[in-house]
């Protein structure tokens, strides 16, 4: 069991990082996937480690770390190394890959769909910029969207830094992390202070703590820096004057670092900006809860929900935030009608759906009564729900009708004998049988064996099944991982394949489009392979994002 | 011991009084018009009667019934030896449910070998026959060859010839579905009756195994249970009933997962970039991207 166990814990995840690493490889080539592989399998590494571990010169891995730290795929630390003898005490800069940011690669369509619904089509192309350079300031995302529109900067600039400033407001944009903090000393002793939003810092590791450590504080992260964001008249030069960073909010770090970077703090228009990956998450999540409330209870109730969801938004400080700031009937029934779906809804119609929201075997909101009567959405619940009504979606797919019922029904009734199950589940026995050992043997099962007499005499033992849930997840979030993976070789694969067609294609469109190239024209057969291509790019792509919707889910939510 | 006389004239007695009553007679109402004759004499001419076999004992739920044996009875037993008549009696006490070997062995006290010839002789002369339990397919028990095996032998309404019979069942399911579908709410009881009338089939299927169908097709996600509160749209049901209704939210029929040839593939944890089986060369993924 304990071997087992261990195989399990190195297996299970690592697909993940490959993932990663392939995504890594994907957008920066070969050199640069080189680098993250080491770190994502090793975990941290210092820069001469990473040099023995990769054989590449420092130049080029310095370069490499460059462009993973700019893309907020690397977070850089520095740690003190106790001297050895009388040498002083030496500091070390040191790496840590950030898994999740390089997977949210993956998402950037979703992200890029997200902002243009609620924001508009400026406020895509600034994110667009954020998500293809990692980190700008705001000049330089004015220079590029100058560039775009073959405007001039003072023509668009205005605009921007409103759509800008809006973006900071919603939290979809925060300032770069420090880029090298000193790691952190051990986290002090457990206290009891009761944060009932994180019931797993206790468990934080050291990837944790050290972005923990780089992260600006609350109050700086969406800090504009923009006397009253921008809308206040700038300076001739479109400069801007900053007087709202106190001076003890500036670290001592910032007076240590020599980088010229790293005075962004201070002055406004070197202040580095980068997508806040949370953000998206955090409302990509409200949409799935919205979505399984939709579907599972009624559509109003999920309107209902979206309007909570809204108003408690700003609340809320973990991704994985298990409940929301809780919301009396008034200010739900203000949230409600401010919006289209609910300007027509009476005080009533809201007041069942809350009560069926809140029912017992529901419980997706919970109602308090204590000192007046609020709401709180159970996020975790909802989530929990979408997560097993996918699961069960998927061992019905996988294993069949007979297998997810007995699923269903040991996940109902927690432990049951062979005999009880195939009775209640109308499976004949010896097929529930090989059921039953098929699913242990994918660990989706757990067998327990009752005794009643110490010679452990088959008669007279008792052999009890139960779901493995944690387990399944797990497992079913690595198939997911290789999924992914494998959908994006094959993509790699076949676009390969059709190299030489795609080579033709492409000078046909630059015969096309500058004068002077020879003409160059596909033959019937060639149009078909560009068609086919096509197709199959769409369909892998697409099922990609659909498929990482799962990974989401399951990974992210 | 009570007197030979004695004995001779209950023995008379007793069959007088079986001849008259072809259904038999329990042991009440033999004592009963038995009247005066002493205990003890009738209890010694019972015992003869029986072991003669010329008076048969069966159990009707909790009392016991006497009975003459059928006319011919008596010729079918020619020749069978003490053993086999023993193992005979024991395998008739067993009833629908059967004895298997071992068991006969103990409460006979018999070796194996005389066991497997009684056995033998017995089933030659279609006095008895082999059925098999659902419960383990390998153990055969014994039963009378005019007996029908028990519910718990044969496995109840979903088996046929000791074949579970999920087509039966899958007949059924959608039976019951459809009813629930078009009343909008219905109880076990109402569903019985529907399914009932609807004549599919000629097995008698108790309440209990509707609920067992009821059950599946919750588990199923098909349909869901709800209870009662006897008004409102529950008029109809006294409260607290159990009712059913289709689902609201049916299980999910596709997920992006296994919509992709990886999420249902049965070699995926043997799938490797440059492995044998490969996401290049892969077959699936071949007939997927096949247009
Ligand atoms: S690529 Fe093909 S062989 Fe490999 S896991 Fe996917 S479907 Fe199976």
């Amino acid at each position: 069991m304990h071997l087992n166990e261990e195989r399990r814990k190195t297996m299970v995840g690592q697909h993940g990082r490959r993932l990663a690493y392939e995504i890594i490889c994907n957008q920066f080539g070969e050199l640069v996937g080189k680098v993250i592989q080491c770190l994502l399998f090793k975990g941290q590494l210092s820069l001469p480690e990473l040099a023995r571990f990769t054989e590449i010169n420092i130049t080029q891995l310095r370069n490499c770390l460059l462009v993973l730290v700019q893309h907020n795929c690397v977070q850089g630390f520095r740690v003190e190394a106790e001297g050895v003898g009388l040498n002083p005490p030496k500091v070390l800069t040191s790496y840590v890959s950030i898994m999740r940011n390089i997977l949210h690669r993956m998402r950037f369509p979703k992200f890029l769909m997200l902002v243009r619904e609620d924001l508009g089509e400026e406020a895509e192309a600034l994110i667009e910029g954020l998500l293809e350079h990692g980190r700008l300031t705001v000049e330089q995302l004015i220079q590029r969207a100058a560039a775009r529109s073959n405007k001039t900067e003072s023509e668009i600039e205005c605009s921007l830094r409103e759509t800008f400033s809006v973006l900071v407001r919603a939290h979809y944009i925060e300032r770069c992390p420090a880029p090298e903090p000193v790691s952190p000393s051990r986290p002090p002793p457990e206290t009891k202070k009761s944060r009932t939003n994180a019931p797993n810092r206790t468990v934080e590791n050291e990837e944790t703590r050290i972005l923990a450590a780089a992260a600006p504080m609350e109050a700086e992260r969406f800090l504009l820096g923009l006397p009253d964001t921008g809308k206040k008249v700038m300076d001739e030069d479109g400069d801007m004057s900053i007087t709202d960073v106190a001076p003890g909010q500036k670290r001592k770090r910032d007076a240590l670092t020599t980088d010229g970077k790293t005075k962004a703090l201070i002055e406004s228009t070197e202040v580095l900006w980068r997508v806040n990956f949370e953000e998206f998450i955090r409302r990509l999540r409200h949409q799935a809860c919205v979505k399984q409330v939709r579907s599972r209870l009624e559509p109003g109730a999920g309107s209902i929900l979206q309007a909570m969801l809204e108003a408690t938004r700003a609340s809320e400080t973990d991704v994985k935030q298990r409940f929301s700031a809780p919301l009396t009937m008034d200010a739900i029934m203000q949230a409600v009608r401010a919006t289209p779906d609910g300007r027509t809804m009476t005080m009533e119609r809201i007041r069942m759906a809350l009560q069926m929201m809140c029912a017992e075997s529901v419980g997706f909101v919970i109602k308090q009564s204590d000192p007046v009567t609020q709401y709180v959405i159970n996020l975790e619940k909802i989530i929990e729900a979408a997560r097993k009504f996918e699961l069960e979606g998927i061992i019905l797919q996988r294993y069949g009708k007979e297998t997810c019922r007995i699923f269903r029904l040991l996940c109902m009734k927690g432990q049951l004998e062979q005999k009880q199950i195939s009775d209640i589940a109308l499976v004949a026995l010896t097929e529930t049988r090989d059921l039953l050992y098929k699913l242990l043997k994918e660990e989706y099962l757990q067998l327990q064996e009752i005794s009643k007499a110490t010679d452990h005499a088959p008669s007279k033992t008792i052999y009890l099944w139960r779901v493995n849930y944690p387990c399944i997840v797990e497992h079913i979030l690595d198939d997911m991982f290789r999924a992914a993976s494998n959908v994006g070789l094959r993509l790699a694969h076949e676009l390969q394949q059709e190299q030489e067609v795609l080579d033709v294609l492409r000078k046909f469109h630059h015969s096309k489009t500058s004068k002077d190239a020879p003409a160059v024209t596909l033959t019937q057969s060639q149009h078909e392979q560009v068609k086919r291509i096509r197709r199959v790019a769409t369909i892998l792509e697409a099922s990609l994002l659909k498929l990482d919707d799962n990974i989401m889910l399951f990974h992210d939510f | 011991m009570a007197a030979k006389a004695a004995v001779g004239s209950a023995v008379n007695r007793i069959l007088d009084l079986l001849e008259a009553s072809p259904d038999g007679l329990s042991q009440e109402s033999l004592n009963q018009s038995l009247g005066s004759t002493d205990q003890a004499g009738a209890a010694q001419a019972l015992n003869m009667l029986l072991s003669r076999r010329q008076v048969q004992i069966f159990k009707q739920g909790n009392t016991i019934v006497y009975k003459r044996p059928p006319k011919d009875e008596s010729g079918k037993f020619k020749g069978l030896t003490p053993d086999d008549m023993l193992v005979y009696q024991v395998i008739q006490q067993a009833s629908n449910m059967g004895i298997w070997t071992k068991d006969m062995k103990r409460t006979t006290n018999l070796q194996q070998p005389q066991v497997a010839k009684a056995i033998k002789n017995l089933e030659a002369r279609n006095l008895i026959k082999a059925v098999k339990s659902i419960a383990n397919k390998n153990k055969k028990v014994y039963m009378l060859a005019e007996l029908k095996p028990s519910k718990e032998l044969t496995g109840g309404a979903w088996y046929t010839d000791q074949q579970f019979d999920s087509e039966f069942i899958n007949v059924m399911k959608q039976q019951c579905v459809q009813f629930v579908m078009k009343q909008g709410l219905a109880s076990v009881e109402t569903i019985a009756d529907a399914v009932r009338k609807s004549g599919i089939t000629k097995e008698e299927l108790r309440v209990k195994d509707y609920k067992q169908l009821m059950d599946m097709l919750v588990l199923d996600g098909e349909v869901e249970e709800t209870v009662s509160t006897g008004v409102g749209p529950f008029s109809a049901f006294p409260p607290d009933t159990v009712l059913y209704r289709s689902a609201q939210s049916q299980l999910s029929e596709t997920s992006a997962f296994t919509n992709i040839p990886c999420g249902v593939c049965p070699v995926l944890h043997e799938c490797t970039e440059d492995g044998l089986i490969s996401p290049k060369t892969c077959v699936y993924y071949q007939d997927w991207l096949k247009f």
